[in-house]
């Protein structure tokens, strides 16, 4: 048993994530919350900061278990700008009186070790500890709103499915070692080369590796795997979802990336159609059921099934370019996603239902998410509009933000495969996806609505104007953040 | 496996089972007599000379007295209930080592039902699902009493089951085996007993002991003034008498595993002379034999000195409060056998010096001396004049 | 029409579709390996065991029979009541109880694991020497850090 202490300092993230979580949690028995939220803030810039330490370097951590290199550290950077940006709009917490923001912000650094370890896994044990540490942390987070019953209701259900995923994805990983007798995904991956050039039954090994993709698919809500998200994202507090549609996603597609394109490559050509399918089912569900939806909370549950099928077809057009391609679109999603979550988050507070209007109890916690919340919102607010109008601009992809890039980059990756059918598809679901963007955008500006002008705390504003000029910069300038990979 | 040695083996089996069987039963008169003695009583006289058909007696009372199984019970979990207590009670002895080993021909067979390799777990295994036994009687009861009995049984086994593992790692550590007849040879020489290398670890082991049989002071899942019989309230006939038989079973294996880990076992001082005296005047074969024949004698004599003890403190220390019971368990014991692990291991690496905890019980006893002499001096009463 | 189907004659689908035939045919083998009789392996060491189970439970299972079958049987409907104290029975014993109870019960499950992860660090303590004995500081110390929480939070708090 080697114990070096190059290996530990160099792995820092993980470590520093673990042990500024542990740090919040006692932060957390002192009477002022106000502590809280720098202190989180801090330990992420450290994280991040640290993440970048190793940069143009590959190196293999913990005995072969996890590998480091620019790609992981690209993605690991976008995860924990995510959380620093979801984070930063979470200031409200320290004034409610449930909340329990240390244990909240806590949870969310762990997850975060959960989500590094699923970037940069080489071992599939590494991946199901990952992929379990991340989701028990978000099982928690979904039902933190105690008092509000669709919260404990999606707590519940996230758990139920997650648990059934997490049993498939363990048993794949299980099938995967008896059919290799590896863990180790170059293992698994010479094996598949081997094994399809010797011939031979591979019965155990597609199975296996059905298994894997399946529970994976699950993570980052693949149809037809995706029927926890709708309610999972509207009972969650906005808050968590934004969270959870960001850097879940991100990892769950990194880490998908990393075993398609290490372990899988050798097969491509049996998993590829399954995968396509997939993709369309993804890409026609997500954009067409979003379409119906009256709540743009739960319309931006469906818009996230519907960017994991665009993230999947980078995934099925595998190749060298699709890395950077799935490594932008994540980030410039994340971007959008947390923005319009954040505009949300101001909207809603200011619109709590009435209680007696539904006329259950269940409701009471509830606010407004309703696209009519919108009506108006501009005119005092231009502000807010304009950065949730150049989110949603973002979002459905049109050109000088950095959603169009992201789109651009992966239907590239696809195109160079061949894939024509598959892009002819997703052109038409984006222009799908433009009604149901823009209806808030016309909401906001071209409706009339009784909104007052809503007030911003400064950091909040400070984050939202970032995630603002970053879409635009990104959107201007794609080649800054290709440059780097 | 041979034939004869299986033979050999079954018989030891059936012979420790036996025993087992015979000892429990004699403890609850011993129990009695005791009880007697400490409270100045005379106990049970009647039933044979001295009143040793007592038990006897007991057994053929409990076994033509009604089968009762109340209406609202779960009918087959009723029934599981006391007899998985019983099974667990009576498996857990097959481990242990209860002598050297009888030479039969060209045969060496170990005096114990079993030498795996993995020992003190499969005690571990077999008396935490004990409390199975428990929880199923007290829930299939339908009964409030017998449930509050049972969930209190149910936490505060666990609670020492904790502790109870974390106190043996430190003999592990020392001797480098799972097996109880590893461990036991070990402790080759008096003061090499890890009783005198571990004493922390001994007095938790011991007051976990206590807590996993449900002995007074920790028998609140009995505990008649606040739940009438606890988890047995509904029972009667011979499946009370299981529930009762089992404690008195387990508090014999407690004793076994006690005198085993800390009290070196079979061994005792000047055993080798003995042994090669014997083999010298009597020959290899019924020579042997007879030092171990002395070996099991000798730890017999050891786990008969600590049920005595459990039932000395039993009829001395009163009961704990449930508070007091949980405080002990999670917030003294844990913290202290994890020191008691580290220091072992300090104390170890630190030139292989095997009695280092000893740093810990002589700081607390500085520790409480110091308690006691700052303690302000209590008034004496004065009663008032009528 | 022909066109497309030329696309997915060159993305190779035909190939992908034998395979999945294959997948298919090969699902038969797949099953009957499953059915097949493994050898059953049994350490003959762990007999004495099953004797001592065996011997164990012929006790038990006699006993509760003789046990049944000897004694008197009189029922009535106040006798198969469960038993309070003499008054009638309210309810019955399905009610919830305090939540102490499951936060202790998970509590033992994570610490029991914790402890079954030194065992086999014990057993190879002298091996592992300064360097294992290192990490289980480590590891200890971060048990403890969450044990210490758990106490502040007032979990183990019997009022």
């Amino acid at each position: 048993m080697t114990f070096q202490t190059y290996d530990c300092l160099q792995m820092l993230p993980i470590i520093l994530l673990s042990l500024s979580g542990i740090a919040l949690l006692f932060l957390g028995f002192q009477k002022s919350r106000a502590l809280l939220l720098p202190a989180t803030l801090l330990f992420l810039v450290i994280a991040f900061v640290a993440n970048f330490l190793d940069w143009g370097k590959t190196y293999m951590y913990f005995r072969d278990m996890l590998l480091v290199n620019n790609l992981a550290m690209i993605f690991t950077g976008v995860v924990l700008l995510s959380t620093f940006m979801v984070v930063s709009l979470s200031g409200s917490l320290a004034d409610d009186e449930d909340a329990q923001p240390a244990e909240y912000y806590a949870i969310l650094l762990f997850s975060l070790v959960g989500a590094i370890m699923m970037i940069g896994f080489e071992n599939l044990i590494m991946l199901f500890v990952g992929v379990e540490i991340l989701s028990v942390a978000m099982y928690i987070l979904t039902g933190s709103d105690k008092r509000n019953l669709r919260s404990n209701e999606a707590a519940l259900k996230y758990f139920l499915m997650g648990a059934f995923a997490t049993g498939i994805l363990l048993f794949g990983i299980a099938l995967l070692y008896g059919a290799t007798g590896s863990f180790v995904l170059s293992g698994i991956g010479n094996y598949a080369h081997s094994a399809t050039n010797a011939g031979g039954s591979m019965l155990l090994f597609y199975v296996g590796m059905f298994m894997l993709l399946i529970g994976m698919l699950f993570k980052v809500s693949a149809a037809p795997f995706h029927f926890w998200t709708p309610d999972v994202y509207d009972g969650a507090p906005s808050l968590f979802t934004a969270y959870m549609s960001t850097v879940v996603k991100t990892a769950g597609f990194a880490a998908l990336l990393r075993i398609l394109s290490v372990s899988f490559s050798g097969v491509y050509d049996f998993w590829w159609v399954a995968m396509a399918v997939v993709t369309v089912l993804t890409l026609l569900i997500g954009n067409i059921t979003a379409v119906y939806q009256a709540s743009f909370k739960r319309m931006m549950a469906y818009s996230s099934i519907s960017h994991a099928g665009y993230l999947l077809i980078g995934l099925v057009g595998l190749s060298q370019a699709s890395k950077p391609a799935i490594a932008f679109y994540s980030l410039a999603y994340s971007l959008s996603t947390i923005a319009a979550f954040g505009v949300l988050m101001l909207v809603a507070r200011n619109r709590p239902l009435n209680a007696a209007v539904f006329g259950d109890q269940t409701t009471l916690a509830r606010t407004d998410e309703h696209y009519d919340a919108f009506n108006g919102l501009a005119r005092k607010n231009p502000l807010l509009g304009f950065v949730m109008a150049v989110s949603m601009l973002s979002l459905a992809g049109i050109p000088l933000t950095a959603g169009f890039w992201g789109k651009f980059m992966v239907f590239s990756a696809a195109a160079d495969r061949g894939a024509v059918w598959l892009l002819v598809v997703a052109v038409l679901m984006s222009a799908v996806g433009i009604y149901y963007y823009f209806r808030v955008v016309i909401a906001m500006y071209f409706r009339e609505g009784q909104t007052d002008t809503i007030r911003v705390a400064p950091f909040y504003r400070i984050v939202l104007i970032a995630a603002t000029v970053l879409t635009l910069a990104l959107g201007l300038l794609p080649n800054l953040f290709q440059g780097l990979i | 496996m041979e034939l004869t040695v299986l033979v050999i083996k079954s018989l030891v089996i059936l012979a420790v089972f036996g025993i087992t069987l015979l000892i429990a039963t004699y403890s609850t008169y011993a129990e009695r007599k005791v009880a007697a003695f400490l409270q100045d009583r005379i106990g049970p006289n009647r039933a044979g000379p001295f009143g040793l058909l007592q038990p006897i007696a007991d057994a053929g009372k409990m076994f033509f007295k009604e089968d009762f199984i109340p209406a609202q019970a779960n009918k087959w979990l009723f029934i599981l209930g006391p007899c998985l207590a019983m099974l667990t009670a009576l498996m857990s002895s097959a481990v242990i080592p209860f002598g050297d080993s009888i030479r039969y021909g060209s045969f060496e067979v170990p005096v114990q039902g079993i030498d795996v390799n993995v020992g003190v777990l499969y005690v571990f295994g077999v008396v935490s699902l004990g409390v199975y036994g428990v929880m199923i009687g007290g829930w299939a009861s339908n009964n409030k009493f017998s449930l509050l009995g049972a969930i209190r049984a149910a936490s505060q086994n666990i609670s020492y089951e904790v502790a109870l593992g974390l106190s043996i790692i430190a003999i592990l550590m020392m001797t480098g085996s799972l097996s109880l007849r590893h461990i036991v040879n070990e402790q080759n020489g008096f003061f090499q007993w890890n009783v005198f290398t571990q004493p922390l670890g001994f007095v938790i082991f011991l007051t976990c002991a206590f807590a996993e049989c449900n002995r007074t002071p920790f028998d609140l899942p009995e505990c008649e003034t606040e739940l009438v019989g606890g988890y047995h309230t509904e029972y009667s006939s011979m499946k009370l008498g299981f529930y009762l038989f089992a404690e008195y079973i387990n508090m014999f294996t407690s004793s076994a595993i006690i005198s085993t880990l800390y009290f070196g076992g079979f061994q005792y001082p000047f055993m080798h002379q003995v042994h090669d005296a014997l083999v010298d005047s009597l020959g290899s074969t019924v020579g042997h034999n007879i030092a171990t024949g002395i070996g099991t004698a000798v730890l017999f004599g050891k786990i008969f000195f600590f049920i005595f003890f459990f039932m000395w403190v039993r009829w001395t220390i009163p009961r704990f409060r449930f508070d007091q019971l949980m405080n002990l368990g999670w917030k003294t014991l844990i913290p202290l056998s994890i020191l008691n692990v580290v220091l072992t291991g300090a104390g170890l690496l630190f030139d292989k010096f095997k009695y280092a905890t000893w740093l810990i019980v002589i700081v607390m006893i500085i520790m409480a001396a110091t308690n006691a002499i700052k303690a302000p001096r209590r008034k004496p009463v004065t009663v008032p004049q009528l | 029409m022909e066109g497309f189907f030329m696309a997915f004659y060159r993305m190779g689908w035909h190939r992908t579709a034998a395979n999945y035939v294959r997948f298919i045919a090969n699902l038969r083998s797949f099953l009957s390996l499953l059915s097949m009789n493994t050898a059953s392996y049994l350490p003959s060491d762990y007999i004495p065991i099953f004797i001592q189970l065996s011997l164990a439970l012929g006790f038990i299972v006699v006993t509760m029979l003789v046990t049944h079958n000897i004694g008197p049987k009189r029922h009535s409907v106040k006798k198969d009541d469960p038993f309070e104290c003499g008054i009638p029975t309210q309810g019955d014993a399905r009610a919830p109880i305090s939540i102490k109870y499951f936060l202790v019960a998970i509590l033992f499950v994570l610490f029991d694991v914790e402890v079954i992860f030194m065992y086999p660090w014990a057993v190879n303590f002298m091996q592992l020497g300064q360097e294992g004995f290192i990490q289980m500081v480590l590891f200890m110390g971060l048990l403890l850090a969450g044990f210490y929480y758990v106490i502040r939070k007032g979990v183990l708090k019997w009022e």
